[in-house]
């Protein structure tokens, strides 16, 4: 670590200083972007779409796919609306084609330019249409969708380990799942008021979050010193939270996160699991409580360290890792990825400064240059609707 | 099959690649004793009031519902979703709409979450139906109807241990099972003709020719990665559509086999996440690239994955000279089916290169007072014992 060039010792500091300061202060550009939100959500055109899907689709990638899957939940729960969580190329190349004709795609990406986000927001436009959350409106998201949401935060700096942007997201889509409730008539005006008032409520908990978890996270630190994989289990609307939380691991500290569906862990990760393996547990209390008990168990039957994220009133759960790292515990489960993210962000931050990392690109020109060309570069697959009928009659024929 | 297969044990011996080729005779027996009973349990009246399928199940049988996605959505004409059996039972079964159909998925019928699917939809008057090994079985009795997939009883009829453990040919027997429920319910109504029918079910009796050439000519390959990877302990396996079940399996057989960290991603994802480790001699990338709707995208993270020093396998059609000039690797596929059933002999090269990392590596040790026998009392625990929802 020492060996690096002092300019590029400098720029890593600088970025990790930069990262830490956007954790701290996320709680006050959130009120701005839930403010923002809300103003939008009375748009004849979005409610229009919204009151029409038969089925929704949210997509996008990385980051962007996590706050679609954290928020599935309550589009479920509130919005009387089928809806699927799906990442942007299955949804553009593989589910799409045969998506029912009254389907809407909200397409998630803060950049506006990521290729497959673009192609499955093109897709949409094909059927019901398409929302795009993006806060480039000159952006290819932009044109490619029926209409935008913009979240009121400046895309970010391209490169950087995506904080707010992860936070904006969900809270749009939170938005929208309470306007979908509420103008197909299965949420009332006074419960979507009420569920306003929980992401109200949201801001000060992710606060209190950090408030109370950092000291937590900061003396896990050293303890994770030597690790080279650290796992992330969840379930439900915390399973986005574990691939977030592995993606803040590869993204700024350059370290393997893995995110294991809860069960699954008994089918696929129990074979390596044993003392020289580290497990994340995300334990927020709902409707895998029972199983999240059951897991832990059994990782300790492994020998496995398993370090637990838990309200420290579920006296249950917060005991039942070798660690705790604390979270506010009274938001209800389909909410409870905004603040279950809080100490995963901030375990990233502060193993990249203790590790002197930072995202590779930020300090390489050409690896910058691959990413973006993966991501931003890649070949459109276009599909209007005379594709998608010849492909629908090529089955026909087959 | 041989004695010494025989007296194999499945916990801690490694397979043979003959273990891997018999999934080929696998392919003729499941359609052969499946078909009926497809017919005979997807009836008119059901597949005709279906509003929504779920594929659900664990592990491997989660993975055969996300590689026959396509097959119903393409045949079916009933839009449909596979499920991570807790996620189903406890986050989605409220809001399946009344004629929904779930399917759960388990070869033992023993597997707790995929009993819970089934207990859960039945609660909520939801069309249920078993695919399993068992038809006394709990998994069985949690549905309105099953599908009995047998590999059990073939695997005593072939050689005790040459079927039915860990994955091998249940993920095959499953996935058959799904292709002909799809294509069942399509031509009842009527998206599909008989004739269609008749045709695409002969392309699945091909997949065993295609299963057996393969295994056969990627056997020396995968042994000489192997041999060159013994010294590495993270593998990624990309794919997309179908084959990212494809993906997920093969990460399955390096937990299960030499007990390395296998990561499944999906394709695209790869530029999103494990680019950020993508480095020379560290993780070999292995990328599932058959001809399909993500072959373009496969190339272009194949050529991105080698700008950053990545290792590249290409798992794609023997004759697709374009893929195959952009991986260092690979391990080639003998034989074309159409995307959607592809996952049937793309799922080879991965378990041959499992076997052999295995037979190459071994295991890691366990740290005694750990040993074997205490490894499975917890793993049947974990699965097999937890406490299910509705009963």
């Amino acid at each position: 670590m020492t060996n690096k060039p002092e300019h590029i010792q400098q720029i890593v500091a600088q970025t990790n200083r930069d990262l830490q300061s956007a954790i701290q202060t996320q709680g006050a550009a959130m009120r701005i972007v839930l403010s923002h939100l809300r103003a939008q959500m009375q748009d004849t055109r979005l409610r229009d779409l919204l009151g029409h899907a038969k089925m929704i689709f949210i997509t996008g990638c990385g980051d962007s796919f996590y706050a679609g899957l954290a928020a599935q939940q309550a589009f479920l729960r509130y919005g009387g609306v089928l809806t699927q969580a799906i990442e942007a190329m299955e949804y553009s190349r593989y589910v799409g084609p045969f998506a029912p004709r009254e389907s809407l795609v909200i397409a998630v990406s803060n950049s506006g330019r990521v290729s497959r986000t673009v192609e499955a927001a093109q897709l949409g436009t094909h059927y019901l249409g398409s929302i795009g959350i993006t806060d480039a409106p000159t952006s290819p998201l932009a044109h490619a969708s029926t209409c935008t949401l913009p979240v009121g935060l400046m895309p970010m700096a391209s490169g950087a380990t995506g904080t707010r942007s992860y936070l904006a997201s969900m809270y749009a889509l939170y938005e929208l799942a309470i306007t979908v409730g509420e103008v197909n008539g299965t949420i009332g005006l006074s419960e979507a008021a009420e569920l306003q008032r929980v992401l109200d409520e949201s801001l000060e908990a992710m606060e209190w979050t950090l408030s109370q978890s950092r000291a937590a996270v900061d003396a896990l630190v050293p303890i994770l010193q030597s690790e080279t994989v650290l796992y992330f289990i969840g379930a439900g609307p915390n399973y986005a939270t574990a691939n977030y939380g592995a993606a803040k691991l590869l993204e700024a500290v350059g370290m393997s996160g893995v995110p294991v569906q809860m069960e699954e862990w008994a089918h696929e990760q129990f074979h390596i699991t044993g003392p020289d393996t580290t497990f994340v547990v995300l334990a927020y209390p709902g409707n895998g409580r029972d199983r999240i008990l059951e897991q832990i168990r059994g990782l300790h039957a492994m020998d496995a360290q398993v370090i637990v994220v838990a309200p420290r009133e579920d006296v249950e759960l917060s005991q039942a890792g070798a660690f705790l790292v604390p979270v506010f515990g009274r938001l209800p489960e389909e909410f409870s990825p905004l603040v279950m993210c809080i100490p995963l962000q901030w375990l990233a931050a502060r193993l990249a400064v203790s590790r002197q990392t930072t995202m590779r690109m930020l300090v390489d020109e050409h690896k910058r240059d691959v990413n973006f060309h993966q991501i931003f570069d890649s070949a459109i697959a276009p599909m209007n609707p005379k594709q998608i009928q010849r492909l629908v009659k090529s089955i026909s024929q087959e | 099959m041989s004695n010494k297969a025989q007296a194999r044990n499945p916990w801690t011996d490694p397979y043979n690649d003959e273990m891997i080729s018999l999934q080929a005779r696998l392919v003729h027996e499941v359609i052969r004793r499946l078909e009926p009973q497809v017919e005979q349990v997807i009836t008119p009246e059901l597949a005709g009031q279906l509003e929504k399928i779920y594929l659900t199940g664990c592990g491997d049988s989660h993975y055969a519902g996300v590689a026959a996605r396509l097959a119903f959505d393409k045949y079916s004409g009933v839009q449909t979703e596979p499920l991570e059996s807790l996620e189903f039972s406890r986050y989605v079964v409220d809001y399946a709409p009344n004629n929904s159909l779930v399917i759960g998925i388990s070869n033992s019928g023993q597997v707790s979450r995929s009993i819970e699917t089934l207990v859960l939809a039945r609660k909520r008057k939801l069309h249920t139906i078993a695919i399993t090994g068992y038809s006394d079985g709990p998994l069985a009795r949690a549905a309105a109807a099953s599908l009995i997939q047998s590999v059990p009883d073939m695997a005593e009829d072939w050689g005790p241990y040459s079927m039915g453990s860990l994955g091998l040919g249940n993920f095959i027997a499953s996935l058959l099972t799904l292709y002909l429920s799809a294509l069942r319910i399509g031509e009842l109504r009527g998206k599909v003709s008989s004739a269609q029918v008749a045709a695409l079910k002969r392309e699945l009796v091909g997949a065993a020719d295609i299963i057996a050439r393969t295994a056969e000519a990627d056997a020396k390959t995968a042994r000489e990665l192997a041999i060159a990877f013994w010294h590495l302990h993270t593998f990624y396996i990309l794919g997309g559509g179908p084959n990212y079940a494809t993906a997920m399996f093969g990460a399955a057989k390096l937990f299960e086999q030499p007990h390395q960290n296998g990561v499944a991603q999906e394709l695209e994802e790869w530029a999103h996440e494990q680019y950020f480790l993508t480095r020379p001699n560290v993780a070999p990338i292995f990328i599932l690239a058959p001809p399909g709707n993500s072959r373009d995208r496969a190339m272009e993270q194949m050529r991105g994955a080698r700008d950053m020093g990545g290792t590249v396998v290409a798992i794609c059609d023997a004759e697709d000279t374009e893929v195959l000039q952009l991986a260092q690797y690979a391990l080639p596929i003998y034989g074309t089916l159409r995307e959607e059933f592809s996952p049937l002999a793309y799922i080879v090269p991965t378990e041959l290169f499992a076997t052999n990392l295995h037979q190459v590596k071994g295991r890691p040790p366990l740290i005694p007072p750990f040993g074997q026998e205490q490894l499975m009392q917890v793993n049947y625990r974990q699965i097999f014992h937890s406490k299910i929802w509705g009963q």
